[in-house]
């Protein structure tokens, strides 16, 4: 990681809790989406993806 | 607008645009200027060539921009200029109410979130990289864009968290009082006082817990590790922690939740027991307006600054004209109110903003110019100064010769409303107080007027004794 492009520094600390945090959504994100595909895979709908 | 002085020749960079290695913003009567220099070259150029630029653009999320031939007058290294159009007046997230800044917070994630699917970032959260285009929250700092490198977290995380979901979590216990803490720290509230001032119920929210109450605490941690291990205990580059990129979406959707999921103070009955106006005649309200409407029209300003907007009943009739106009109260209730109907309208000029003209906003920040005050933001083409000089005058006992000073500072031209005392209003303010004894006489309006104003023209609303008077600048 590229520090010195940061103009804002967080710190260590920050940081540190952001990728505990966001690994944990992250995991319960692909737990849902692996649900919302498998749903919509039973049902037999295309898959959307929407980029916002 | 204030300028630095230069340091180059023909050089106006904005002297609260000095923080960013990437670049800086240079302001033009009419137009605003982004200066890229060489730091921020390979960024800029990757923006502009992606199709997130376009996108942004189309959905009306960013300041519209056009790249000019760069000019060594603005910068010797100058690699791209960019050029806005001005708004009726640049805000400040202090002047905003929490229905605005709310939706700001908003707009920065759903930007964030456009730039993550397009290989970029933003490289911070300042809350002051967005402003309001009429009712509609607009994000500004084009070189914020940066190259998202796989594995990094987001560096405006913390930044977001103090300058809008601390403020927005704390409005719905303070309500209006969080514009007056973001005017005290303007770099937002930082999260170890918004965690102590959350205590309570928001811990037991998710959202809330992780973003503000785990956060803060492992920043507590760390600042505990950092005094025991010195400049030691700093990660090294190469031991950062990663984070891929669908984790930090994971990360901002729950931002965008949790934003979303804050119920912001009401303010619907403030509505109601405004207007002032209702106490005169349909007629003379009616005249009241098509004379604004007139002199609008035969003034035709660049922008209008409604200075006591109440509900905003005279702000739109300048709005509806397209003149970008900012109408100014102090009740946070009442803006919030006119702001969520003009988005609601989807208003492209009107600017509901907080602003109690008896304290407006002052210059903040590194030097006092880093945040302009408001008279350094003016001046506006014209003032709307209606209903309010007996406010001033009996609440606030600023005396008729101050405000005239003071308008003529920040107006090129104003419609400025007379009312004698012997009106109901004026009565109620004053009859069994020692308010009544205040000198407040027409006579004393139009010699505050005197060497600051030449009256264009001025009638006579009705029976109610109000006046209407048209004055321009000397």
């Amino acid at each position: 990681m590229k520090f010195f492009l940061l103009y804002v520094d967080p710190g260590t600390g920050s940081f540190i809790a952001q990728v505990l945090i966001a690994g944990f959504l992250g995991f319960l994100f692909a737990i849902r989406s692996w649900l919302y595909k498998m749903w919509r895979k039973v049902r037999g709908l295309p898959l959307e993806d929407d980029d916002d | 607008m204030t300028t630095d002085a230069p340091r180059h020749p023909g050089s106006f960079r904005h002297p609260g645009s000095f923080r960013d290695p990437a670049g800086f913003v240079a302001v033009r009567d009419d137009h605003v200027l982004r200066v890229v220099l060489p730091p921020g070259r390979d960024d800029f150029a990757l923006f502009a060539a992606s199709p997130l630029a376009e996108k942004l653009r189309e959905k009306q999320l960013i300041l519209p921009f056009e790249e000019i031939p760069a000019s060594e007058s603005l910068h010797p290294d100058a690699a791209h200029v960019l050029r806005s159009p001005r708004l009726a007046l640049y805000s400040f997230p202090y002047e905003w109410s929490v229905s605005q800044l709310r939706d700001a917070a908003l707009l920065t994630l759903r930007v964030l979130r456009l730039a993550l699917r397009h290989g970029m970032t933003l490289k911070d959260a300042s809350a002051f990289n967005v402003s309001f285009a009429g009712a509609r929250p607009v994000f500004t700092d084009l070189l914020s864009f940066t190259a998202y490198r796989e594995g990094e977290p987001w560096a405006g995380y913390l930044q977001f968290c103090e300058q809008f979901l601390v403020p927005l979590l704390l409005s719905r216990r303070a309500g209006r009082a969080v514009s007056d803490l973001l005017r005290a720290r303007h770099d937002g509230i930082s999260l170890d006082a918004g965690a102590r001032l959350l205590r309570g119920w928001s811990s037991l929210r998710p959202g809330p817990l992780m973003h503000v109450h785990l956060h803060a605490r492992s920043i507590r941690r760390d600042a505990r590790r950092m005094r025991r291990e010195g400049a030691s205990g700093r990660l090294a580059a190469g031991a950062a922690p990663k984070q891929s990129l669908k984790q930090t979406l994971a990360l901002v959707d729950s931002l965008r939740r949790t934003v979303e999921g804050i119920t912001l103070p009401g303010g619907g009955s403030a509505w109601d027991r405004y207007y002032d106006d209702t106490v005169y005649s349909g007629e003379e309200t009616r005249k009241k307006e098509d004379l604004v409407r007139g002199w609008i029209a035969r003034v035709s300003p660049a922008s209008v600054w409604d200075l006591g907007s109440n509900t905003g009943r005279y702000a739109r009739l300048a709005a509806d004209a397209g003149i970008p106009t900012a109408a100014f109260d102090a009740d946070d209730a009442v803006v919030d109110a006119m702001y969520r109907d003009a988005r609601e309208r989807g208003d492209e000029h009107l600017t509901p903003l907080v602003m109690n003209l008896a304290n407006p906003s002052p210059a903040l920040g590194w030097a006092h110019r880093e945040r302009e005050s408001l008279e350094a933001r003016a001046p506006a083409g014209l003032a709307l100064y209606l209903g309010l000089m007996h406010h001033l005058r009996f609440t606030h006992m600023v005396p008729l010769e101050e405000q005239m000073s003071f308008l003529a500072r920040i107006a090129r031209h104003a419609i400025v409303e007379w009312i004698p005392r012997e009106d109901v209003n004026v009565r109620a303010m004053t009859e069994g107080s020692v308010r009544a004894g205040f000198a407040y006489s027409r006579a004393g309006f139009l010699s505050a007027l005197e060497g600051r104003f030449r009256v264009v023209e001025s009638v006579v609303l009705g029976e109610s004794g109000r006046e209407m008077v048209l004055v321009e600048g000397l």
